[in-house]
């Protein structure tokens, strides 16, 4: 067990490191985001924008996330580290968790970091933004599960990149429907514990699963 | 034989939306027989 | 036995013994419970004619999630104990489960421009059924992505099992949401809020549909099987 924690935050900087020394390919996913964010206001009529504001950002963060994940198997899997992890001692989940964790600190945490701003161009209440951004925060470890599940099948196709996009966004339309309704309720005063112990209970089970079901997903995408 | 033949035919929506139901779903259904016992040649050989 | 039962070798002499029998419960019950939906049942007192629209709108809903949790189970039984005929069912059903899934759709429109004055609203039945529809896309895209059949089938029964978390979605939708689609009618506390001469009818269109898939699932295997013998 201590091999295996020891390993697990290893490979996780190890990742981190990797990622880092790619910054500008790293920020790609995080300027689409932002660019993408301020197309809606700029084409919504004035006072739609409040009205739409949730909605925009929650799609545009789905989308932006379903594009950093084109990269987070295909590398490895073409130049055959991907065998090299399989062959090792360690438990592929492990590994594949310490991969995950490390892509959500990379592409999705800095996301977070610009919601505040986005707030301002959308001109939303801090109470939505709150609501806003804990919605993000409970459903985008579930769609970086999907996603990674669907780009681990995916990773050695050709069509790999629209596939992942094909698979990802139909399973992850209830976690968009939840998340939405989460700010929509708060937004009419309403209690939206519900929603958000649905969305919780998700990110625990795709937390929980998740990184398993992707290794298996692995062994079978690369057979 | 409740409604048969009286009004059967001019009563309010079966042309307009009942047959088209009907008929979308055995043309949907047919397609189906075809590809189970005449599959396309590329599929997965 | 369930290792015998589940090799092609003798699955495909019992698939075509069991075919027939499928078939004609299909084109038998299809009939009679054509005539009696379309002729026999009675006017409804409401809805008019329209309603008809049920025999086959219902029916082809039930199918597209009976098919999408018998894929789920095959889906499970490929990927845990690798059986072939597992595999060859769960490629041969999305088709059909997709299929089921659009007259659902359409018909469904066609049963809410009388009724409610629009061809479609975003209601939570709606829209998970739509869902579900986009998932057996994506299990047909794999299908055809990937070149090998045994890979394919596993692939396909990953995203199965994880898209099976939209059919009690779509189940109490109607339960969990107030929607412009009406409650459960047939299978609620308290019985079926429905005529018996209109139910019977609804029931034999059921099983004439379930018949009709085992028919060409069965069918469909049979052509594979055929095709590159095992």
């Amino acid at each position: 067990m201590k091999v295996n924690g020891f390993s697990f935050r290893r490979y996780f900087f190890f990742c981190l490191r990797l990622l880092f020394r790619q910054r500008r390919e790293v920020a790609l996913p995080l300027f689409f985001f932002l660019l993408v964010s301020s197309l809606f206001p700029l084409s919504f009529a004035n006072h739609a924008v409040p009205l739409l504001a949730p909605a925009a950002l929650w799609i545009t963060a789905l989308l932006s996330i379903l594009l950093s994940l084109n990269n987070l198997f295909r590398e490895d899997v073409e130049d055959g580290f991907m065998e090299q992890l399989m062959v090792a001692p360690q438990p592929l989940g492990g590994l594949v968790a310490a991969k995950m964790l490390a892509h959500w600190v990379a592409y999705i945490l800095p996301m977070f970091v610009c919601l505040p701003l986005l707030g301002l161009w959308y001109n939303m209440p801090s109470d939505t933004l709150f609501v806003l951004s804990l919605s993000l925060l409970l459903g985008t470890p579930t769609l970086l599960v999907l996603g990674a599940l669907a780009a681990a099948l995916a990773a050695g196709l050709k069509q790999g990149g629209t596939l992942l996009i094909l698979i990802t966004l139909p399973l992850a339309t209830p976690i968009l429907l939840f998340g939405l309704t989460m700010v929509d309720m708060s937004q009419n005063g309403l209690s939206y514990a519900a929603a958000r112990d649905f969305l919780a209970a998700m990110a625990v089970v795709s937390i929980g699963i998740g990184p398993l079901v992707t290794a298996a997903s692995l062994r079978i995408g690369m057979d | 034989m409740a409604n048969f033949p009286h009004g059967f035919w001019h009563m309010g929506g079966f042309w307009m939306y009942v047959w088209p139901s009907y008929a979308l779903t055995f043309i949907v259904m047919g397609f189906n027989v075809l590809a189970a016992y005449w599959p396309q040649k590329d599929e997965n050989e | 036995m369930i290792r015998k039962f589940s090799s092609p070798k003798t699955f495909y002499p019992l698939a075509g013994k069991l075919m027939p029998w499928f078939f004609w419960t299909f084109a038998v019950l299809g009939l009679v419970g054509l005539y009696w939906g379309l002729v026999l049942a009675p006017v409804d007192a409401v809805q008019g004619q329209s309603y008809r629209i049920m025999y086959v709108h219902v029916p082809a809903a039930w199918m597209s999630m009976m098919i999408y949790t018998s894929m789920t189970a095959a889906a499970i039984t490929a990927l845990v104990w690798r059986t072939k005929v597992a595999e060859y069912w769960l490629l041969c059903s999305p088709g059909l489960g997709a299929s089921f899934t659009f007259i659902t759709l359409v018909t469904g429109s066609l049963w809410g421009k009388p009724m409610w004055g629009t061809y479609w609203v975003w209601d939570a039945r709606l829209t998970s059924e739509l869902v579900l529809l986009f998932i057996y896309f994506a299990i047909l895209a794999m299908k055809s992505a990937v070149p090998d059949r045994r890979k394919a089938a596993r692939v396909m029964a990953m995203i199965t099992v994880v898209g099976f978390v939209n059919i009690p979605i779509i189940k109490f939708s109607v339960d969990w949401w107030t929607t412009l689609h009406q409650g459960d009618s047939i299978f609620r506390k308290g019985g079926p809020s429905i005529a018996p001469a209109m139910l019977v009818p609804l029931f034999m269109m059921a099983l004439s549909f379930t018949s009709y898939y085992f028919w060409l699932v069965l069918k469909h295997i049979r052509t594979m099987i055929e095709r590159k013998p095992v």
